[in-house]
C-alpha cells in the first residue's frame, strides 16, 4: 500500500515537475527541429515513391538515435540527481514509503515525458510532411506514419531505466549517460548483427521494431535489412524478439537501480 | 513501554571519518536537548534516529523497532536542516503532498491546522519559492507536527525565525513534550536549547559528552568549584567570615563583587544564608549554572 501511495504521488509530483519546467521546451525546440528538417527534405528532394523512405531514414536517423535516447536519459537523470543536488530527496526519504517507490516513479515520470514530449515532435513532423509539395496532398503510406509510434512508447521506458540506473549509482551521472548513449549505444549499436551484442543495446531492438513497421517494398526496408540481419540472408530478429530484449534489459535496470539505490546514503558528508 | 528513542553503544563511520562513537542514551516522552557545536555529529544522530543512515555498529530502535520499518518511521516527525523545497507548490500543497505521501488522512486539513498553530494562516496559499527563510521554517515545522508522530526529531528548529516566532515556536516545542511525545532538539546554540529544555544530551567529536538536566550535568562536575557572585554592604567582613568556611576554596573581589570558589554549593548557600544579615548580603548569584559555562567545562575536560 505504501509503495503504491508513494509511486502514485512521486509519479504524478515529478511528471508535473519534469513536464512543466524549461528543459521541456528545449527538447520540443529539438523535436522541432527534426519536424522542420523533415518537412524541408520531402519539400525539396522527395517524391511520391520516396518520401515514405526519406521519412523513416529522417526518423530513424535523428528521432530514434538522437531525440529518444537523449531526451529519455535527459529527463530520467534529472528527475533523481536534481533532487539529490537540491537535497529535496531528503523529504522523501524520510517519508514512510520503500525506496523503490521513489525510484520507479520518477522512471515513469520520465518515460512519460518523454513520450509525451517526442510524440507531440512527431505529431508536428507529420503534420508538415504531409502538407509539403505543390499540391500538399497526402504523400506518405499510413503504415510509415504510425511506424514510429511503438518503438516511441516502448524505447522511452528502456531509456529511463538506464537513466534511471546510473543516476542511483553515480555522482556524475549526466556524462555517465553521455557516454552511454554516444559510447555504448551508437558504438555497439553498429557492431555486426552476427556478434549479438547489439542486443545489449536499447537502440538495436528499437531500430528491429521500426524495420518491421515499415513499408515492405521501400528502399528503406531493403536497407535495413542488411543491417538487421548482419549482411547475411537470414531473418531479420522479430519484433517479438527485439520487445522481449527490451523488457530483460529494462528489468535488468530497474532491478539493479533498486538494490544499488535501497540504502544507498546521498548525503554521507556529515553536514552541520 | 519501548522508549521513544534509543541508542545501544551506536556508531557510525562515514568511510574512515568517525561520525559518532560508541553513544548511547534513550529519550522517553519530554523535550531532550540535542546540544553540540558544528561537526559534532548532531545531524549523522537524527538521521541514524530517522533511519536514513544505517549504524556501523550497534542499534537504533524507535518504540522499540527499526527506524528503518516504514511502520515506525510512520511514527516519526521531521523537521530537517534541509531548506529545499518544490518552490512552485504553496505551503499548504506542499504538506499536504507531504502527508499524503506518510499515508495520513484528511491531509489537507490537518495540513492546514499545522499551518494555521504556526502562524502561517495568511500566507500558507503563496508559492514556498517566495517565502522567506522564517516562513520556510515554519513549513517543515508543519509537516512534523501535521501527522500527529509520537517522535518527533527537529533539526535547528529555530533557525531562521524572527524573536516572536522564536517564542512561539519554543512554547510550541515545550507543549509537544508536556503533551507526552519524545521531542528530540538538536542546536548548536546554548540559549536556544536552554529555553526549549533542561534536558540535554551532550554531543562534541562524535561522543556524549553529558547527558541529564543542566543542573544534574553541573553537579557531575564535582571536581571543579562553583562560582559564586555576592553583593553585600560589608564586603570585607563578609569575605573575612566566609574564608574559613568548608568548601570555599577561594575569593575574589572584582568590581565590588565578591567571588567565591565554592566546592558544596549547598553547604555555602546555608551559611550566607545564616550569616547574611550580619554583612548586608543583597544578592547571591551562581555564575556558572547556565548550560554555556557546563558546556565550556566539558569540551575542555
Amino acid at each position: 500500500m505504501a509503495f503504491l501511495r508513494g509511486l502514485w504521488l512521486i509519479f504524478t509530483q515529478t511528471t508535473k515537475e519534469l513536464f512543466f519546467s524549461g528543459k521541456t521546451l528545449l527538447f520540443l525546440a529539438g523535436c522541432g527541429i527534426y519536424a522542420a528538417a523533415v518537412a524541408l527534405v520531402l519539400s525539396q528532394v522527395g517524391d511520391q515513391e520516396d518520401n515514405n523512405d526519406l521519412f523513416a531514414f529522417l526518423t530513424l536517423g535523428i528521432y530514434w538515435q538522437g531525440m529518444l535516447p537523449l531526451t529519455a536519459m535527459f529527463f530520467s537523470i534529472s528527475a533523481i540527481r536534481d533532487e539529490i543536488a537540491d537535497r529535496t530527496i531528503v523529504f522523501l526519504f524520510d517519508s514512510p514509503i520503500p525506496r523503490s517507490s521513489i525510484w520507479l516513479g520518477k522512471m515513469f515520470a520520465a518515460s512519460v515525458v518523454t513520450i509525451l514530449i517526442l510524440l507531440i515532435g512527431y505529431a508536428g513532423a507529420v503534420f508538415l510532411a504531409t502538407r509539403v509539395g505543390d499540391d500538399g496532398h497526402y504523400r506518405l503510406a499510413q503504415s510509415t506514419l504510425e511506424a514510429p509510434w511503438l518503438p516511441i512508447v516502448c524505447g522511452a521506458p528502456a531509456y529511463a531505466a538506464v537513466g534511471t540506473l546510473l543516476a542511483v549509482f553515480f555522482k556524475r551521472s549526466m556524462i555517465a549517460g553521455a557516454i552511454y548513449v554516444i559510447g555504448w549505444e551508437q558504438f555497439i549499436g553498429a557492431t555486426p548483427g552476427q556478434a549479438g551484442a547489439r542486443q545489449l543495446t536499447v537502440i538495436d531492438s528499437v531500430r528491429t521494431m521500426f524495420y518491421h513497421r515499415v513499408e515492405e517494398a521501400g528502399q528503406f526496408r531493403r536497407a535495413m535489412r542488411d543491417w538487421a540481419t548482419g549482411g547475411e540472408d537470414g531473418p531479420a530478429r522479430d519484433a517479438a524478439a527485439a520487445f522481449e530484449s527490451l523488457l530483460w534489459l529494462t528489468g535488468i535496470c530497474v532491478a539493479l537501480a533498486l538494490i544499488l539505490g535501497a540504502r544507498k546514503d546521498y548525503d554521507s558528508a556529515p553536514k552541520e | 513501554m519501548s522508549p521513544g528513542l534509543e541508542f545501544d553503544r551506536v556508531s557510525r563511520w562515514y568511510g574512515p571519518v568517525l561520525g559518532i562513537s560508541d553513544i548511547s542514551f534513550r529519550v522517553e516522552s519530554g523535550v531532550v536537548g540535542l546540544l553540540g557545536k558544528n561537526g559534532a555529529g548532531k545531524t549523522t544522530l537524527l538521521k541514524l534516529a530517522a533511519g536514513l543512515l544505517d549504524a556501523s555498529i550497534g542499534a537504533v530502535r524507535v518504540f522499540g523497532g527499526s527506524p528503518q520499518r516504514l511502520a515506525v518511521r510512520a511514527r516519526i516527525g521531521i523537521c530537517s536542516d534541509v531548506d529545499r523545497f518544490y518552490e512552485r507548490m504553496t505551503g499548504r500543497d506542499w504538506v499536504t503532498w507531504q502527508l499524503r505521501l506518510a499515508g495520513v488522512a484528511n491531509a489537507r486539513v490537518r495540513a492546514t491546522e499545522a499551518l494555521e498553530r504556526l502562524d502561517m494562516q495568511d500566507r500558507m496559499d503563496t508559492r514556498i519559492g517566495g517565502y522567506s527563510k522564517g516562513m520556510r521554517q515554519r513549513v517543515k515545522l508543519a509537516r512534523a507536527i501535521a501527522g500527529d508522530a509520537d517522535l518527533l526529531l527537529l533539526d535547528e528548529p529555530l533557525n531562521g525565525l524572527d524573536p516572536v516566532g522564536r517564542h512561539d515556536v519554543v512554547k510550541l516545542i515545550q507543549e509537544l513534550g508536556e503533551s507526552g511525545k519524545s521531542v528530540l532538539v538538536s542546536s548548536h546554540v546554548l540559549q536556544e536549547v536552554e529555553e526549549i529544555t533542561r534536558s540535554l544530551l551532550l554531543i562534541h567529536q562524535g561522543r556524549v559528552l553529558a547527558e541529564g538536566t543542566i543542573e544534574n550535568i553541573r553537579t557531575q562536575l564535582e571536581e571543579r568549584a562553583h562560582l559564586v557572585e555576592l553583593r553585600a554592604r560589608d564586603l570585607r567582613g563578609l569575605a573575612a567570615r566566609i574564608i574559613g568556611c568548608e568548601g570555599v576554596e577561594g575569593l575574589d573581589v572584582v568590581d565590588g563583587r565578591l567571588v567565591a570558589r565554592v566546592r558544596d554549593t549547598d553547604a555555602f548557600f546555608d551559611e550566607v544564608t545564616s550569616i547574611g544579615s550580619d554583612f548586608g548580603v543583597s544578592a547571591v548569584v551562581p555564575l556558572d549554572a547556565g548550560l554555556e559555562a557546563v558546556f565550556d567545562y566539558l569540551v575542555k575536560e
